[in-house]
C-alpha cells in the first residue's frame, strides 16, 4: 500500500508538470497580443515593448516555461497584469469559494447512494421507476439550464433565495450555496443514483450475498456489509475522476450566480488575455483534481481488499 | 422548525442608506494616469476629488467640485484655487495646490510611462502660486481640458505623498483618498463597499453612506438580481430593454442614455479588393443601416450620422444617405466587378453576429460574397496587427469620452495598422484634427469637426451604425445620480421623495 502510495503521488507530480508544460505551449498558440487587451489604444509603444520584456513575451517558449517553473519552484505564480497582485494571493483568496461549492456539490451528489441503493433493492417497484425517470431527465439537462429555471423559480418568483453572490455569515453563506449546489448537483444526484442502483444489482447477484442471506443474516446487515462494500467503492472512483468535470461546471456556474471562485477568475483571464492568471489558475485547478484523482483512487484501494491485492 | 424556515428564507436586508449597485467587473487599477476600464472610472470617480465635474443628467455640463474658482485666462493658461478644508484619509491633511501639481504633471512624466498620458498631452507645467491657488500652463491651447480631462477621470487629484511614498505610482490601493466616497473594503469577485468620506467637506454630502458595487460581468445575470431584488441599480444589456418596457418588474425605472460610443462598418482602402473608390462607395449605399438596427440592436438607437455623437461638440445632424442598391450595382459594374469575395471581421457578440448577417444578405443583392470571420475580443483586438493590410471590412465599436478630438484621433494617417484599419489616410483630416484640438472657441471647433465629417464620408471608408445607447434600471425609490452617458456618478445618487 505504501508503496502503491509512493508511486501515485510520483505519477500526479509528473502529470502536473506536463499539463503545466502543455498549458504554457498551447497558450502560445491563442489568437491575441495579451499586451495590447493589457493596455489599451493609448499605450504607447515603448510601453508595450516593456510590457511583452516584463512578461518574457520576445523570448523562446522554453524560455519562458524555465521562468515560469522557476517561479514556481519559489512559489511565485507571477503578478495580476491588472491590478498587479500576486496571482498566488489572488488564487488563496478565491480557492475558498470554489472548494466550498465542489465540496457541497460532491455532498449532494452522495444523497444518489441511498436513491439508487433503495430502487435496486425495489427492482422495478413504484419508486425504481419514478426516480429512473427522473434521474435520467436530469442527466440530460445542462447544469446552466437548472440554474436558471431555479433562478427563475426561487430567487424571482418566490423570492426565497438568493439569485447572485455569496453572502456574509453562515446562513446567507448557505443561503448563497443552495441554488449553484442544486445546479450542478442535481445532474450529479441522479448520474450516482443510476451508477449506485446498477452496481448494487449486480452484487446482490453474487454468491456471497445469496450465501449471506441463507445464513439468515439481517437484510440490512448484508445491504450495509455484503452489498455496499463492494458495490461502493466504483461510485467513489467515478466522483473522484468526476470533480475535474465540477469545477469545469463551477466555471459556468460561477458566471450565471456572480459568484467568486477559480472558474470566474479563470474566464475574465482568458477573455483579457492575463496569461499569469490562466497560467496559476489553470495550475491550481489540475493540482486539486489530480489531488482528488490521487485520493480517489487511495480511498478505492482502502475500501475494496480485491484492489488492494491487485495493486499490490 | 417555523422559525428556522423563516431564518432561512427571509427576505433579503435592505438597508435604507445602502446602495447595491451592479458593475461589469472588479477594478484593477485606481491610480488615473493608468485606469483602463469603467469599473476603474467609477470607483476613482467616486474616491478622488477634481478641480470640476459633470453635472448628472442629461446634457454634458462641468460644475465646480473641489475648485472654488477656475477660469481660462488666456488659451495658454487656467487659474484655479482650491476650497479649503478638503481632507485626505489617513491623516494626510487638506488637499493642496501641490497636490493638483504633482497629479497633473505626472501624466507627462516620461518615467512614469502614464498611458493616459494624453489626457494631458498639451501640458506644460503646474505653478503653484500658494497653498490652494495655482497655475496650468499648456504648451499650446488644448481645447478637450474642459471636456476630457479635468471633469473626466485625468482630473482627479492624488495625494503626493502618499503617492510618492508607494513609489510615484500605485494600483488598487491609494495611499490616501479624498472623494465624497473612501474604499472600506474591496474582496475581489465580490464586492466593493464605499462608505462616505467624512472629509468631503467642499459639496454636497452623498445621500448613501454606503455604496456596495458588485460585479456582475453577465447583463442576465445582473437582470436577474435585479428582479430579485438584491441589487438596486443596474446596467441592462440593450437587447432586454425591449422585453423589460413590456414588462417592468414592479418599482422599477428603466432609461435609456446615449453615449460618446460608435458603431461602424470600416472598408480598408488599402486592401486591393477594395482599393477601388467605387467598390467602397457601392458598399456603403447597399448596406442597409435601418434593418441593422431593427435585426441587431432592436430598433431601439437612432442610426448615427457620423463619427461624432449626439450632445458632443461636432454632432453632425444631417443624415447619412438612404439605401440604393440600384446605384451600387451600377457603381460595381462601371468599377467592372461582376462579382467580389469579401471578408467582415467581427466580434462574437449576438448583436454582431446579427449585423454580419444583415450585411451578408445587402451585400450578396450587389453580387458580393461576404465570408464573416467571428472572433473573441482578445483575437479581434489584435486583428490590425496580426492581418496587417489584409483587413477588408471590419464592424467595431469605439469608446469616447465626450470629447470629440478622444473620436477624430484614431483616424490619422500616423494609426494606420494600430487603430485605423481603414487605413484612411487624409492630409486634411490630420491637419483639421490638431486645429480642432487647439481652438478654444465652440462655434469654431464645432465647424471643423463637421468638416473632418465630410472628409470621412468622402472617403466611403465608413458605414457609420449607431451610437450605442446604454441602458440601466434602477429602484423607483432612488434618484439616479447618471451621467449623461449612462455611467454612474455615485455621489450624486439619493433617495427619491
Amino acid at each position: 500500500m505504501i508503496s502503491y502510495t509512493i508511486q501515485r503521488i510520483f505519477v500526479a507530480i509528473l502529470i502536473i508538470l506536463l499539463a503545466t508544460t502543455l498549458l504554457f505551449i498551447m497558450i502560445q498558440f491563442v489568437p491575441g497580443d495579451p499586451v495590447n487587451v493589457m493596455l489599451g489604444p493609448r499605450a504607447t509603444p515603448e510601453l508595450k515593448e516593456a510590457l511583452r520584456e516584463r512578461l518574457h513575451l520576445n523570448d523562446p517558449v522554453f524560455v519562458q516555461i524555465y521562468y515560469f517553473f522557476l517561479g514556481l519552484i519559489q512559489g511565485d505564480l507571477g503578478v495580476d497584469l491588472t491590478s498587479n497582485r500576486p496571482v498566488t494571493s489572488l488564487i488563496l483568496e478565491q480557492a475558498p469559494y470554489t472548494l466550498t461549492l465542489v465540496i457541497s456539490v460532491v455532498l449532494v451528489a452522495l444523497m444518489g447512494i441511498p436513491i439508487g441503493t433503495y430502487a435496486a433493492v425495489h427492482r422495478g417497484g413504484l419508486f425504481d421507476q419514478i426516480s429512473g425517470v427522473i434521474s435520467v431527465s436530469i442527466i440530460a439537462v445542462p447544469p446552466i439550464v437548472i440554474g436558471l429555471y431555479l433562478i427563475l423559480l426561487f430567487a424571482i418568483q418566490l423570492k426565497l433565495l438568493p439569485a447572485i453572490g455569496v453572502g456574509e455569515g453562515f446562513w446567507e453563506i448557505l443561503k448563497h450555496l443552495v441554488l449553484p449546489t442544486l445546479a450542478i448537483g442535481l445532474t450529479w444526484i441522479g448520474y450516482v443514483s443510476r451508477l449506485v442502483r446498477a452496481s448494487v444489482l449486480e452484487v446482490l447477484m453474487l454468491n456471497h450475498v445469496k450465501t449471506a442471506r441463507a445464513f439468515g443474516i439481517p437484510e440490512n446487515k448484508v445491504l450495509r456489509d455484503y452489498v455496499l462494500r463492494v458495490a461502493l467503492p466504483v461510485t467513489f472512483t467515478v466522483l473522484g475522476v468526476s470533480i475535474g468535470f465540477i469545477l469545469s461546471t463551477a466555471v459556468i456556474v460561477e458566471i450565471l450566480f456572480s459568484r467568486p471562485g477559480i472558474g470566474k477568475l479563470i474566464y475574465e483571464a482568458v477573455i483579457s488575455r492575463n496569461y499569469p492568471v490562466v497560467m496559476g489558475t489553470v495550475l491550481a485547478g489540475t493540482i486539486f483534481i489530480v489531488v482528488a484523482t490521487t485520493l480517489s483512487d487511495l480511498l478505492n484501494v482502502m475500501l475494496d481488499p480485491k484492489s488492494r491485492k491487485f495493486k499490490s | 422548525m417555523v422559525a428556522v424556515f423563516i431564518a432561512f428564507f427571509g427576505t433579503f436586508a435592505v438597508h435604507a442608506d445602502e446602495l447595491r449597485m451592479q458593475t461589469p467587473a472588479d477594478f484593477g487599477q485606481l491610480d488615473p494616469a493608468f485606469w483602463q476600464s469603467k469599473s476603474d472610472q467609477t470607483v476613482i470617480d467616486a474616491i478622488f476629488p477634481k478641480l470640476i465635474e459633470f453635472k448628472s443628467g442629461t446634457n454634458w455640463e462641468y460644475e465646480l467640485s473641489a475648485a472654488e474658482s477656475i477660469e481660462q485666462v488666456d488659451p495658454l493658461t487656467i487659474k484655479f484655487t482650491l476650497k479649503k478644508g478638503l481632507m485626505w484619509t489617513g491623516g494626510y491633511g487638506e488637499v493642496t495646490a501641490e497636490d493638483v501639481e504633482y497629479s497633473f504633471e505626472r501624466y507627462i512624466d516620461e518615467d512614469l510611462a502614464a498611458p493616459n498620458s494624453g489626457d494631458w498631452a498639451a501640458l506644460k507645467d503646474v505653478e503653484v502660486v500658494d497653498k490652494y491657488s495655482g497655475i496650468i500652463h499648456f504648451n499650446e491651447p488644448f481645447a478637450p481640458v474642459w471636456w476630457s480631462t479635468l471633469p473626466y477621470t485625468g482630473g482627479a487629484i492624488v495625494n503626493k505623498a502618499s503617492t510618492e511614498a508607494a513609489g510615484g505610482k500605485f494600483t488598487t490601493e491609494p495611499g490616501a483618498t479624498a472623494g465624497p466616497y473612501k474604499i472600506e473594503k474591496w474582496e475581489q469577485g465580490k464586492q466593493t463597499v464605499l462608505v462616505a468620506h467624512d472629509g468631503w467637506n467642499v459639496g454636497k454630502k452623498p445621500a448613501y453612506d454606503r455604496v456596495i458595487l458588485i460585479p456582475i460581468s453577465d447583463a442576465k445575470s445582473a437582470e436577474v438580481a435585479f428582479e430579485a431584488g438584491q441589487i438596486d441599480v443596474s446596467k441592462i444589456a440593450i437587447s432586454s430593454v425591449q422585453e423589460l418596457q413590456a414588462n417592468m418588474p414592479a418599482d422599477s425605472v428603466l432609461e435609456v442614455r446615449p453615449t460618446a460610443r460608435y458603431t461602424w462598418v470600416g472598408l480598408n482602402a488599402e486592401n486591393p479588393a477594395l482599393q477601388d473608390v467605387r467598390v467602397r462607395q457601392a458598399i456603403t449605399k447597399a448596406i442597409d443601416v435601418d434593418a441593422i438596427i431593427e435585426g441587431a440592436y432592436f430598433g431601439i438607437p437612432d442610426r448615427s450620422t457620423g463619427l461624432i455623437a449626439p450632445g458632443l461638440i461636432g454632432f453632425s445632424k444631417e443624415a447619412q444617405p438612404a439605401r440604393d442598391v440600384d446605384g451600387a450595382k451600377a457603381l460595381l459594374a462601371d468599377a467592372g466587378i461582376d462579382s467580389l469575395n469579401v471578408e467582415l471581421e467581427l466580434q462574437n457578440s449576438k448583436d454582431e453576429q446579427t449585423a454580419g448577417l444583415i450585411i451578408q444578405a445587402n451585400l450578396a443583392e450587389i453580387g458580393i460574397n461576404v465570408q464573416l470571420n467571428t472572433h473573441d475580443g482578445g483575437t479581434f483586438w489584435s486583428l490590425g496587427d496580426e492581418k496587417g493590410t489584409n483587413l477588408q471590412m471590419t464592424l467595431k465599436e469605439y469608446a469616447s469620452p465626450p470629447d470629440p478630438a478622444w473620436s477624430t484621433q484614431w483616424f490619422l494617417p500616423g494609426q494606420a495598422g494600430i487603430w485605423n484599419w481603414e487605413w484612411f489616410n487624409s492630409e486634411e483630416y490630420e491637419k483639421l484634427h490638431y486645429a480642432a484640438i487647439s481652438e478654444t472657441d465652440f462655434d469654431k471647433r464645432a465647424k471643423i469637426y463637421h468638416e473632418m465629417q465630410d472628409i470621412m464620408d468622402a472617403s466611403h471608408s465608413f458605414v457609420w451604425l449607431i451610437h450605442p445607447p446604454k441602458s440601466v434600471i434602477y429602484k423607483n425609490s432612488i434618484n439616479p445620480g447618471l451621467l449623461p452617458n449612462g455611467d454612474y456618478n455615485l455621489k450624486a445618487f439619493s433617495p427619491a421623495k
